[in-house]
């Protein structure tokens, strides 16, 4: 038998039939299983990081606006209300009940059934409005520095999605699926573009902790499905060593360690070899990767080099770790340093109860990070490649939750219609796109959907969303699932 | 090898499905032979027939099952056959079972009657698949049109055209892309089932208003997109999609051959042969033929070149697919220095679209390079030595849009403004400097309040009091002293009044209107 063929069918065959590789049954049965077995078998570490596996090579398939992205998630679902859906007309129908016309029959989530009423809850921010390349764009005494980039911005306030619960709601707009077990938005984008620095991961995670309502953040907001292993994102820590156990411990030295991992990957690509197991080719790559990031992430996180002006303009909490500021910060320097996908998390935005007072501290922690990251990234020339997303999970109803006063309320989950903003890599700037009614309850006209959204970022990063897809369970499974269309409303 | 013998025992299955058949003809007509005669049958006979027909039966259908496992066997009318060949099996079974019996004859003619309908549908599912579902009658059929709206064009008219012996200068007719490069590509591997024959998904690509009208999934080609065009797209889609074009398991075009269709749909799928030159001219020579429109050749860039740069760990990335274009980026490389670094690039400078050097020892060499860049269209050089001679060099560069030079400690803003000027188009320079004061906003709203729905009202409602006369006291009004009242400013003499109007106003309201 030939050695190769050998080699790909005997270990799983013989494990499952015991039999010799001669026997007519066991080559009709191996040649079934055949087509079980993983498709990175022949897959082998680069040098430079990657990975390449059998089949998929990563690379765009055309040109590109953008090459990378740095997506702020706001945890808990930001009120479009508060913060950019202005609705003027509703200061006049303080306390009314909501109308039947609009709610359309809806059904109430269960925090809120116990309520029996559903007064309407205007906001109580003054809205100005902003310069930009149509009529101006209106925002909230919230934001008064994203305002003044809205040159840069398009808000899109016609999103909707189907999850009314955070968990389903973020899986559904990190991986397009509200089920979990599928990869992540940067996932997909770090197998579909490969790495762009060998020092630093593709996919890097940075969280910071807000002042309201927070909820839970799975680590599977950000792993990689049934991607392989070395696509998941790789969270950086707050607060001390940015990767824990990076450092080498006193007495080793890199030498030292460079000589241990060449051992282990030695041993990893024997076990490879011996099993077929296509993760022992992840922890190769991670393996070199970490030993790369050894030096580069203590280089990222320093920020001294940065000129008093670059860090005046992020903000007083820049130089806290674990900030807001302080990520966005990171994050144009990774945005720099190649990194393709970097993800933001701002926890906090869940306001159910007080919203004027959560949302207050909330907004002031992340507007001026926000738009220095833009005017950083534009005064750097790297705004037009990079794309900037700014997105909750739903949006927030116009009936207050709990008890309605003029100085307080709360705002339970609306995914019927909510607004996201985006700038940079190829979207249309200063635009306003969709409109909703007179009560953002429902969209009147341009209904985006997550599918569409992902669709439409994957054709400005190059890559067709029907195209960039994965066999597992056997399908063919791709970020947009069987939906999306791309939008050219959004793009420039 | 296994897998190659496997895979012969699956295409057997069109050659060993005539044993069955033939021994069930045989069948067939030795109990007709039988019936009509009224002789009694020839059991032994029979039952050799029908055993080894059903074996035969048994084996086709093992070999159709296994061929069935080779890609591009899916759809309706592959798992109709299966099926239906599996019920021909078990029935062939029973009949013999039956006739092996004593006293089974009726059984027996009645599962010969019920394999003979399974049979029929079976047959013609099979062949469905290898000749088309209209195999059979499609002679009857009107004759197709005719295959081309293009006149016929042959390797050599270039010449006659040009050169015509009556002397009278002709436009010489230059035979269009279509022609040359895409039609030959949809025969040889199209046509067979989207064309005068067959029209799967009711797509025909013989003529050019066929593949206008697209089929069932729509029209085909949108002229300049060929990311949107589904001829394309088809094409380029992972071998598993089902859409994938051609099906999986018949030949596949070239990368080449996909190419040449993607070049065809971006420059506007044209299906006439050009006309060169509209007014009269003189007659070419034999040395001047017209050539048809060159597509641009794909030259694919060096690949040691960029093995080498990846061997440093600079990033190195085809980002324009149509023509090979490079963006390459120094950002995870280790330190190199200027001549190697000229050195690296220099056979990779004609695919170069984008290029960051950010932070690299970039200097003599390395700026002639980068000036010899003919496609250049962004440039990084932050945090670089580089002199404002060695930028003028690379600003010379026609087609460079973007120049990113944030952090150049040797150049002042009024060499960088002289360069962004010097050139039309002016190009776009990125310093890094500090930002302008934030603009204010258009308009603010003014501060908020609340009303509900019928007091909304009160707000605009104007500041003039409805009346001149105090409506408690009589006297003449000061202005001062007003009360809102059911949306009405009412103005009072003295604040008393003012007092005793709110504490009981139903009392002075008549006054008041």
């Amino acid at each position: 038998m030939d050695p190769l063929e050998e080699h790909y069918l005997g270990v799983t065959r013989r494990r499952f039939f015991g039999m010799g590789a001669k026997g007519m049954c066991g080559a009709m049965g191996g040649l079934a299983l055949s087509s079980l077995l993983p498709a990175r078998l022949a897959a082998a570490a680069n040098v430079d990081g990657s990975v390449t596996g059998a089949g998929h090579v990563p690379g765009v398939h055309f040109r590109p606006k953008a090459k990378r992205v740095i997506y702020m998630h706001m945890e808990g679902a930001p009120s479009q209300l508060d913060l950019f859906d202005y609705k003027p007309g509703l200061r006049g129908r303080f306390d009314e009940d909501l109308p039947d016309s609009i709610r359309q029959g809806q059904r109430i989530t269960g925090m809120t059934s116990g309520q029996s009423r559903f007064p309407v809850a205007p906001s109580l921010f003054r809205f100005s409005r902003y310069a930009n390349n149509q009529d101006g764009a209106w925002l909230s005494e919230l934001m008064p520095h994203t305002g003044a980039m809205a040159k840069e911005i398009c808000f899109v306030r016609s999103m909707h999605t189907d999850a009314i619960n955070h968990e389903p709601g973020i899986t559904f707009f990190q991986t397009g699926n509200q089920q979990p077990g599928r990869p992540s938005f940067g996932s997909w984008i770090s197998y579909g573009l490969g790495n762009a620095n060998a020092n630093l991961p593709a996919f890097v995670v940075l969280i910071s902790q807000g002042f309201g309502n927070m909820q839970a953040l799975s680590a599977r907001f950000w792993g990689s499905g049934f991607l392989p292993g070395e696509h998941q994102g790789c969270k950086l820590r707050s607060a001390g060593d940015p990767v824990l156990f990076l450092k080498d411990p006193p007495g080793v030295s890199r030498a030292d360690r460079r000589r241990f991992l060449d051992m282990v990957v030695e041993l990893n690509q024997r076990e490879m070899a011996r099993s077929l197991d296509p993760e022992a080719a992840t922890r190769i790559a991670q393996a070199e990767m970490a030993y790369r990031m050894q030096m580069s992430v203590p280089e990222l996180a320093d920020i001294s080099g940065e000129t008093e002006e670059t860090l005046n303009l992020y903000g007083p909490e820049v130089r806290k770790a674990g900030t807001f500021a302080s990520n966005c910060l990171l994050a144009r320097r990774l945005a720099e340093r190649g990194v393709r996908f970097i993800q933001l998390y701002m926890r906090g935005w869940d306001a159910h109860n007080n919203l004027p007072g959560e949302i207050r501290l909330q907004s002031a922690a992340v507007d001026q990070p926000q738009a220095a990251l833009l005017q950083d990234l534009k005064r750097r020339g790297m705004l037009d490649d990079t794309l900037v997303i700014w997105a909750g999970e739903f949006g927030r109803t116009v009936y207050s939750q709990g008890t309605l006063t003029e100085t307080n309320y709360g705002r339970d989950h609306h995914p019927r219609c909510f607004t996201i903003w985006m700038a940079g890599g190829g979207i249309k700037p200063g635009v306003t796109v969709g409109t909703t009614d007179d009560y953002s309850y429902n969209i009147v006209d341009t209904p985006i959907d997550v599918h569409d959204l992902h669709a439409t970022l994957l054709n400005l990063l190059g890559m067709d969303h029907e195209r960039l897809t994965f066999r597992s369970e056997g399908r063919d499974f791709r970020l947009t699932d069987v939906l999306g269309k791309v939008r050219p409303e959004l793009m420039a | 090898m296994s897998d190659a013998i496997y895979q012969f025992i699956g295409r057997l299955h069109p050659m060993v499905l005539h044993l069955p058949i033939g021994l069930f003809a045989g069948l067939m007509i030795a109990e007709t032979w039988w019936a009509i005669r009224k002789a009694p049958a020839d059991r032994a006979l029979r039952r050799v027939l029908v055993w080894m027909t059903a074996f035969a039966a048994g084996m086709t259908a093992a070999a159709g099952y296994i061929l069935s496992e080779e890609p591009g066997y899916t759809g309706n009318t592959v798992t109709l056959h299966m099926w239906l060949g599996f019920a021909v099996v078990a029935v062939l079974f029973v009949a013999a079972v039956f006739a092996s019996l004593p006293k089974a004859s009726r059984a027996y003619a009645l599962t010969l009657i019920l394999g003979t309908a399974v049979l029929v549908p079976t047959g013609h599912f099979g062949a469905s698949m290898t000749h088309g579902s209209d195999f059979l009658f499609e002679p009857f059929r009107a004759i197709e049109p005719p295959m081309l709206d293009a006149p016929p064009v042959s390797n050599e008219p270039l010449l006659e055209a040009a050169v015509p012996v009556d002397g009278n200068p002709q436009p010489a007719v230059v035979p269009s892309a279509f022609t040359t490069e895409v039609e030959p590509i949809l025969a040889a591997y199209c046509l067979s089932c989207h064309g005068p024959t067959k029209q799967r998904g009711s797509l025909a690509l013989h003529t050019p208003t066929d593949i206008f009208r697209g089929g069932k999934s729509g029209s085909l080609v949108v002229a300049g997109k060929p990311e949107e065009s589904e001829l394309y797209r088809r094409l380029v889609l992972p071998m598993e999609d089902e859409k994938h074009m051609p099906k999986a398991g018949k030949p596949q075009p070239s990368t080449e051959e996909i190419e040449a269709i993607r070049r065809w749909v971006e420059m506007g799928a044209a299906m006439e042969a050009g006309v060169k030159g509209a007014e009269p001219e003189k007659p070419t020579t034999v040395a001047e033929i017209p050539k048809a429109p060159a597509a641009p050749a794909i030259i694919e860039p060096s690949k040691e070149a960029i093995a080498l740069l990846k061997g440093r760990l600079v990033h190195v990335e085809v980002i324009d697919p149509a023509s090979r274009g490079l963006w390459i980026d120094f950002a995870g490389a280790a330190v190199i220095a200027d001549a190697e670094l000229a050195k690296l690039l220099q056979p990779l400078s004609s695919h170069v679209l984008e290029l960051r050097m950010a932070g690299c020892d970039v200097g003599e060499a390395t700026a002639a390079v980068i000036g010899s860049m003919p496609k250049l269209e962004r440039l990084d050089l932050s945090r670089t030595p580089i002199t404002i001679e060695q930028v003028r060099l690379i600003a010379a560069v026609k087609s460079l849009q973007r120049l990113t030079l944030v952090g150049n400690a040797g150049l002042t803003s009024e060499d960088v403004e002289g360069i962004r000027t010097s050139r039309e188009p002016p190009l776009v320079i990125d310093i890094g400097g500090p930002v302008a004061a934030a603009e204010k906003p258009i308009e603010t709203e003014p501060p908020v309040t609340f009303a509900k729905a019928g007091q909304a009202a009160a707000a605009s409602a104007k500041l003039e009091p409805i009346n001149a006369v105090c409506p408690v006291s009589g006297a003449p009004v000061d202005t001062k002293f007003a009360v809102l009242h059911e949306g009405k400013i009412v103005a009072f003499c003295c604040e008393k009044c003012a007092v005793s109007f709110w504490e009981d106003p139903a009392k002075f309201v008549v006054k008041a209107k």
